[in-house]
């Protein structure tokens, strides 16, 4: 057996797991077409590079806080950040929802792809001063809800439009 | 890739099915579909800046002060816009889910 099949032996099958998305996970960003994006543009967990500002991580925990302290919490918090940290937070976050958009458009029939770009993209645009709530459900509207009976279809939902929130047989979240 | 003829969203919803009915626990569970979601966001917006006009996304990298909130849209809305951009977003996150599914195996599921 070797040392890493060893180790892998020692972990738990969730570590097990989650250990070999990682690695991917890492490998897919530090090699390949996408090493040369390293840009402000894309959050930090994503460029995987030299540390884009220093608030990214205060933002990171203010958008984990976001879902708690509602509209109003949320928008002060932003304001409480440094005016350069805040547009750079902003951006993360239009980032974040940016790639719930992608990852809708991939979901749906391509030929429908026209016309989830020009809602999609229009409503992306207006999202500046809403709560992540609201556009979470804006986003699964748009896109329009996982097709399924399947009482995954939650879990899937979740998976796309509002990842860090994902729990196992939660429901889905409700449509603006 | 090993099902590419299989849409996303049916691969998705199986590998839910297969964590859903596996022996872990709720709280490995959850920790695994953060996970699977983390991955799936961070791997489309590499390719999506791919598509955008690099002398404007070099010029925003390069100047913080250009980097608004409106210079960010109205950069964005382009690659948004752009038919090639959907086919490799297909094909980056079907290697994903390639990844996830080799994951759970190494996980116990099958």
């Amino acid at each position: 057996m070797s040392e890493q099949s060893m180790g892998e032996a020692a972990m738990s099958p969730r570590s097990r797991a989650i250990a070999y998305l990682e690695m991917k996970q890492s490998g897919r960003f530090q090699g390949g077409r996408e090493k040369n994006v390293k840009t402000p543009l894309v959050p930090e967990k994503v460029r995987r590079a030299a540390p884009l500002v220093e608030t990214v991580e205060a933002y990171e925990q203010m958008i984990d806080r976001m879902g708690n302290k509602g509209y109003e919490g949320s928008q002060k918090m932003l304001a409480d950040l440094r005016p350069a940290a805040y547009e750079a937070a902003q951006i993360a976050q239009f980032g974040a929802r940016l790639a719930d958009i992608a990852l809708t458009a991939v979901v749906i029939p391509f030929a429908m792809r026209g016309s989830l770009l020009t809602k999609g993209v229009g409503m992306w645009a207006t999202m500046r001063y809403r709560p992540v709530e609201w556009a979470v459900g804006k986003m699964a509207k748009v896109g329009g809800a996982v097709v399924t009976s399947e009482a995954v279809a939650p879990i899937v939902n979740k998976i796309l439009h509002g990842g860090e929130r994902v729990k196992p047989g939660e429901p889905a979240p409700v449509a603006v | 890739m090993n099902t590419t003829n299989q849409s996303f969203e049916s691969r998705l919803t199986d590998i839910v099915v297969k964590i859903e009915k596996s022996g872990w626990t709720d709280e490995d569970k959850e920790a695994m579909y953060a996970k699977i979601s983390e991955y799936l966001h961070e791997s489309v917006l590499p390719i999506i800046l791919q598509h955008a006009p690099s002398e404007e996304v070099k010029a925003m990298a390069a100047d913080a002060s250009k980097a608004t909130v409106d210079a960010y849209i109205e950069l964005m809305k382009k690659p948004l816009s752009d038919p090639k951009l959907y086919e490799e977003l297909n094909t980056a996150t079907q290697e994903v889910l390639d990844d996830i599914e080799t994951a759970l195996s190494k996980g116990g599921i099958a």
